[in-house]
């Protein structure tokens, strides 16, 4: 598969391009990572994640790439486990200190939406997803679900989020995400 | 403004679906609004929560996928080393011929030369062996021995044979293994020994050398076999004892490593500076090169032996 053919199907969000550049690339990516100290988890990890940062990028159309997809992939791997690196660090400075190490409000928020997210449907996951991590126009949407048009893909979309902000409010309130 | 429209507003802003103006517009409203901001503010840890959502399910989706047994391999070695008490097989040099169905076994006989000058003032000497076994012809070379008294002084002497692999020359039935073995001989009783006697020991010695090398050769009934393929791209087939490689292998010799534990046998194939694991698989499967380090250290570490 040309680096074109593998740009041309994640663009239709086919799903089978992000496993193929998983295998292709493992060794080289995740060598990084374990020359630099990482485990295995560690590098399985970064590499996941920066895989993932480049299909998005890609799907969004937001991926203005320069060079070859590995170069490419390698600075996002590069990036995301120094940040990683950072990371641990200021953990164990923490622990040194003596600190008692909080969890991320954030990743408490995040956690909130997930759980409400597994309770909807598939039709509302999928509108949400590709409308928000997909960034895929409403038209677009429309021709991956076979929607009449774009406003029925609004009007669905306003539908699932709705339905979402209530299964995120039922159990927690709004001053919680913020404390 | 409706509040459905200011969602909608909100979620624009969020997915960056507005242009410079909207956006600029917008923004100027958010200053102007504690409340507004807030909200939007908790609408992005939602928007976040569900693109985080999706990113878990594609994670678990590479996590499902079969890489080969490469780099993901995580037992740890130190352990299996202290537990296990390896025994390892290397099976050195087994010639790309030897990948031709049907071929025989043969270890073909060279010459053997014994060397022991000296050793009667060492009480430790060691007895260096180059010995080429036949199971035929080992005593056509008797007569070529030359070789001093072993004296009564040697104690828990040590032999090192090997036998040196050599390409087999083409159209040839025989194929050359590359063993190593040390084996000690047990404590002598102080008698002095004539050559003829240090010959038959050395002989006893050899057959049972034989018989090491030829468990050696046998590596618990694996069968190789080799199906040439000008690619570059390996692959391989193992299944029961049977391990079928599937490539150009004819460019250098490779070598099979077995790694028995108490707990498991693994396999490892090496083959132009590069360390493959060899799973069991009864489709074919590519030959994919280790890059973790550990398990590339552990493996030069065993080959070495």
């Amino acid at each position: 598969m040309t680096e074109q053919q593998i740009l041309d199907h994640i663009s239709r969000g086919d799903e089978t391009a992000l496993d193929y550049l998983y295998k292709k690339y493992y060794p080289m990516m995740t060598k990084m990572v374990l020359k630099n100290n990482g485990t295995v988890e560690e590098a399985n990890d970064v590499y996941q994640d920066a895989l993932i940062v480049f299909w998005q990028k890609a799907i969004s159309g937001d991926l203005k790439i320069t060079s070859k997809i590995s170069t490419y992939l390698y600075s996002i791997c590069k990036n995301c486990w120094l940040k990683e690196l950072s990371r641990k660090k200021r953990l164990s400075y923490t622990e040194q200190e003596g600190s008692i190490v909080q969890s991320d409000p954030e990743d408490i928020m995040s956690k909130v939406v997930q759980d409400a997210m597994e309770v909807l449907g598939d039709p509302c996951k999928s509108v949400l997803t590709y409308y928000y991590f997909n960034e895929m126009s409403m038209s677009e949407i429309a021709g991956r679900m076979n929607y009449s048009n774009a406003d029925t893909v609004k009007a669905k979309k306003y539908k699932c989020k709705k339905r979402l902000d209530v299964l995120i409010k039922k159990n927690y309130t709004q001053e919680d995400f913020f404390n | 403004m409706k509040s459905g429209d200011q969602e909608e507003a909100i979620a624009q802003y969020l997915t960056r679906r507005m242009s410079e103006v909207e956006r600029s517009a917008f923004e100027q409203k958010i200053s102007e609004s504690p409340q507004l901001a807030q909200k939007i503010e908790f609408e992005k840890q939602i928007a976040q929560g569900i693109k985080n959502y999706k990113k878990g399910i594609l994670k678990s989706r590479l996590d499902q996928l079969e890489l080969g047994p490469s780099i993901v391999e995580t037992t740890s070695i130190t352990t299996k080393t202290i537990l296990a008490g390896i025994t390892v097989i290397v099976i050195g040099g087994l010639s790309y011929f030897m990948l031709t169905p049907g071929e025989i076994l043969v270890i073909e006989n060279q010459e053997t030369i014994i060397g022991t000058d000296g050793m009667a003032e060492d009480k430790n000497a060691k007895i260096s062996l180059e010995i080429d076994t036949t199971y035929a012809m080992l005593s056509d070379k008797k007569e070529d021995e030359r070789t001093s008294p072993i004296t009564k002084d040697i104690e828990n002497t040590t032999v090192k044979v090997s036998t040196k692999q050599s390409k087999k020359e083409s159209k040839s039935d025989k194929v050359i293994l590359q063993a190593e073995v040390e084996v000690v001989l047990p404590d002598m009783d102080g008698t002095e020994i004539s050559f003829d006697e240090t010959f038959d020991s050395l002989q006893d010695f050899s057959d049972d050398l034989m018989k090491n090398q030829a468990q050696v050769s046998s590596v618990p009934e694996l069968e190789v076999e080799i199906e040439m393929k000008k690619t570059k791209k390996l692959k391989y087939i193992y299944v029961g004892e049977k391990l079928i490689l599937i490539g150009d292998f004819s460019a250098s010799p490779y070598q099979i490593i077995e790694d028995n534990t108490i707990a498991e046998k693994k396999l490892y194939l090496y083959f132009e500076q590069e360390y493959y694991v060899l799973s069991v698989t009864s489709e074919k499967k590519a030959l994919i090169p280790v890059r973790d380090i550990r398990l590339l250290d552990y493996l030069v570490d065993l080959r070495n032996k």
